[in-house]
């Protein structure tokens, strides 16, 4: 009987310990208010440069969350080392200071989210071409995935299916092979939710042209019927000094 | 097996004087030694996986126990070389012991427990990864320990003794996936001689296999799994999305080929050759403006002579007691897989293995020599001529050979375009 009573005291013990885990690391996620974005009229931000939406997700205090972006660029490139040769092992125990990210730009503001926790999971939807040009798929394919150290990557051409609430982003390259009002109805008709969406005018990326960014305000511009418009103004330092 | 005992005391004592001269054999110099690549990345990591939940370059397919030990070593003892190597120094240290303890039970003598015990004391490889804050030395120590614990259990019945078997197994998965063989081994052991009691109603022997299934299948999934926590609750994944994280770094494993293509040419990574020729394990390092290279270079007088002493003992089977069953068990089922997989694997993998490759060899050379008149003399000679070879292949394992008569050795592990 002994041996029956310890051996339930395990199971039991090890599955609770367990339950309170996952229900730990659901937690560490943190959101707004949530809104469906086909049902609901919800909050939205014009967002100058793209360090900006960093900037954003920083202060609304995202974390732990999926992005969903849409634009041509992965904005993805790993900041250089902040100290010329490999970090002192002190230094790394005093500060961290190989991953402290000390700026943030237009190149790499996904990968700082990412570093610094805000982001667990990005699908990037790209415009076809982009896709094409990119991944060098195939026509049947639309969809690829890679994983940074076990965190997922989803490359998509379509608005992705995401159960839980989402950072959407949309930045201003998305317009320069996509309509704006295609746009609006195909948002409209996802089942996203979101609690931050962002439409970034990218004016901090050569990368992205003058009529993007008209077509991004277009798509502003009807997108207001749906949602509640307000222009960011930031107060991080990431935003004052973009590389 | 060999059925040499001596006094208890006389043995303690000199396991003790064993683990005395590891312990000195693999603190010295350790001061003036540099961190290698290796430990730069796992020291990073550590700090990474701590403060942010982020895998990183340094093994991100294997799991995460190193990365709380390294940053709580460095927590503790500070950002010395001894304080970051604080964990590998203290499980390789006790492994020594750990191995005579092992030993004396599966082998039945004593005599083949210190002779097992020695062979580990002077090992070049154990002795050149105990340096390292690497988890390599983890997992002698952690599957030993998790062994030891569950004999202990079935000689005095004590269940603190079992839990924490499943315990130190969970500790040992959470070092490298390879302990699961000998978790899984101890487990059809207990099971195996729960059924065999005869004085047992159904009852309660259903009672006790459920008890072993707890301890050795739910009970180190969970601690192995709950070193997950800096992932999990810094970054927000869930359960589900650990499990997808395992495929990943599962899959990785089955093809993984190190991160530096040059490493590639000159390690020794054919685990066929382990027991057949003499292996090495290299590491580069800086100090000051010298290069030093660490080597562990495998004692051809013990390495040797491990397949012809399992393959002894798997002539003898039917003579064997379930201890040397077990053993046997134990080295081929840690062995054969690496031997049968198409994955690289470097030398340093071998400490999951080379344990119980000095228990069969110490157990079959006392066992031969049983009868012989002579037998102390022989023993004697024998261990001497290991320990002779051990002291230039120490040289090599903590960094000393570069610019010695070992020169020639360590240009086998230069680098092609070095040369």
């Amino acid at each position: 009987m002994k041996n029956i009573v310890l051996a339930i005291v395990i199971i039991i013990g090890c599955f609770a310990s367990l339950l309170m885990l996952n229900h730990g690391a659901i937690s560490a996620r943190t959101q707004g208010k949530a809104f469906a974005l086909a049902r609901e009229r919800f909050p939205a931000y014009t967002v100058k440069n793209t360090a900006d939406v960093y900037s954003l997700w920083q202060e609304h205090q995202a974390r732990g969350r999926i992005v969903v972006h849409l634009g041509r660029f992965l904005h993805f490139m790993e900041a250089p080392p902040s100290s010329e040769g490999p970090p002192r092992i002190a230094t790394i125990a005093a500060d961290h200071a190989h991953f402290l990210v000390r700026q943030i730009s237009y190149k790499d503001f996904l990968w700082a989210a990412f570093q610094t926790d805000i982001v667990r999971e990005i699908h990037t939807v790209l415009p076809p071409a982009d896709f094409k040009e990119r991944i060098g798929a195939t026509p049947q394919q639309n969809e690829y995935v890679i994983y940074e150290f076990c965190s997922p990557r989803i490359f998509t051409v379509s608005l992705p299916s995401v159960a839980e609430p989402v950072l959407l982003n949309i930045d201003a390259s998305f317009f320069a092979s996509t309509d704006a009002a295609q746009l609006v109805n195909d948002l409209m008709k996802s089942g996203l939710k979101a609690d931050i969406v962002t439409i970034c005018l990218a004016e901090d990326n050569p990368d992205v042209t003058d009529l993007d960014r008209r077509k991004a305000r277009d798509f502003i511009a009807l997108l207001s019927r749906h949602a509640t418009i307000s222009e960011y103004q930031s107060s991080s330092r990431f935003s004052k000094d973009p590389r | 097996m060999s059925g040499e005992e001596m006094a208890p005391r006389r043995f303690f004592a000199l396991l003790a004087l064993l683990t005395i001269v590891g312990a000195a054999l693999r603190l010295y110099w350790l001061s003036e030694t540099q961190p290698t690549g290796d430990e730069y990345y796992t020291i990073a990591e550590a700090f990474d996986y701590m403060t942010r939940g982020h895998y990183g370059l340094e093994m991100w397919h294997h799991p995460k126990l190193r990365n709380i030990l390294v940053f709580w070593a460095i927590k503790c003892f500070g950002t010395n070389t001894e304080g970051f190597r604080a964990a590998s120094l203290a499980f390789g240290i006790l492994t020594i012991p750990l191995t005579g303890l092992v030993a004396r039970r599966l082998t039945r003598s004593d005599a083949a427990a210190l002779l097992a015990a020695l062979f580990m004391t002077f090992d070049a490889i154990h002795i050149e990864l105990s340096r390292q804050a690497i988890q390599e030395v983890y997992m002698p120590f952690f599957l030993l320990l998790g062994i030891y614990l569950a004999l202990r259990h079935q000689e005095k019945k004590n269940m603190v003794l079992l839990v924490l078997s499943g315990v130190i197994f969970g500790l040992g998965l959470a070092s490298k996936w390879n302990v699961a063989v000998p978790l899984a081994l101890t487990l059809m052991l207990l099971v195996y001689l729960c059924l065999k009691r005869a004085e047992l109603s159904l009852f309660e022997k259903s009672a006790e296999l459920l008890l072993y299934f707890a301890v050795f299948a739910v009970l180190p999934l969970t601690v192995y799994i709950l070193t997950y926590y800096p992932w999990l609750l810094h970054r927000g994944y869930d359960l589900g999305e650990w499990l997808s994280s395992q495929k990943i770094m599962f899959n990785e494993n089955l093809v993984h080929k190190g991160a530096n293509p040059e490493m590639l040419l000159i390690q020794d990574h054919t685990p066929l050759l382990w027991f057949l020729r003499p292996v090495g394990f290299a590491d580069f390092l800086m100090n000051g403006d010298e290069p030093v290279v660490v080597l562990g270079v495998s004692n051809p007088l013990v390495w040797l002579l491990t397949l012809p002493a399992v393959g002894y003992l798997a002539f003898r089977i039917r003579t064997l007691n379930w201890q040397g069953v077990f053993l046997l068990a134990l080295f081929w089922c840690s062995y054969l897989p690496f031997v049968l997989s198409r994955r690289l694997t470097g030398a340093n993998t071998s400490l999951t293995v080379t344990p119980f490759a000095f228990m069969a060899v110490a157990s079959v050379l006392l066992m031969l020599l049983r009868d012989k008149p002579q037998r102390c003399r022989y023993v004697a000679i024998y261990v001497g001529v290991v320990i002779l070879i051990s002291l230039p292949l120490y040289l090599l394992a903590i960094g000393k050979g570069y610019g010695t008569l070992m020169q020639p050795i360590l240009e086998m592990y230069r680098p092609l375009h070095e040369r």
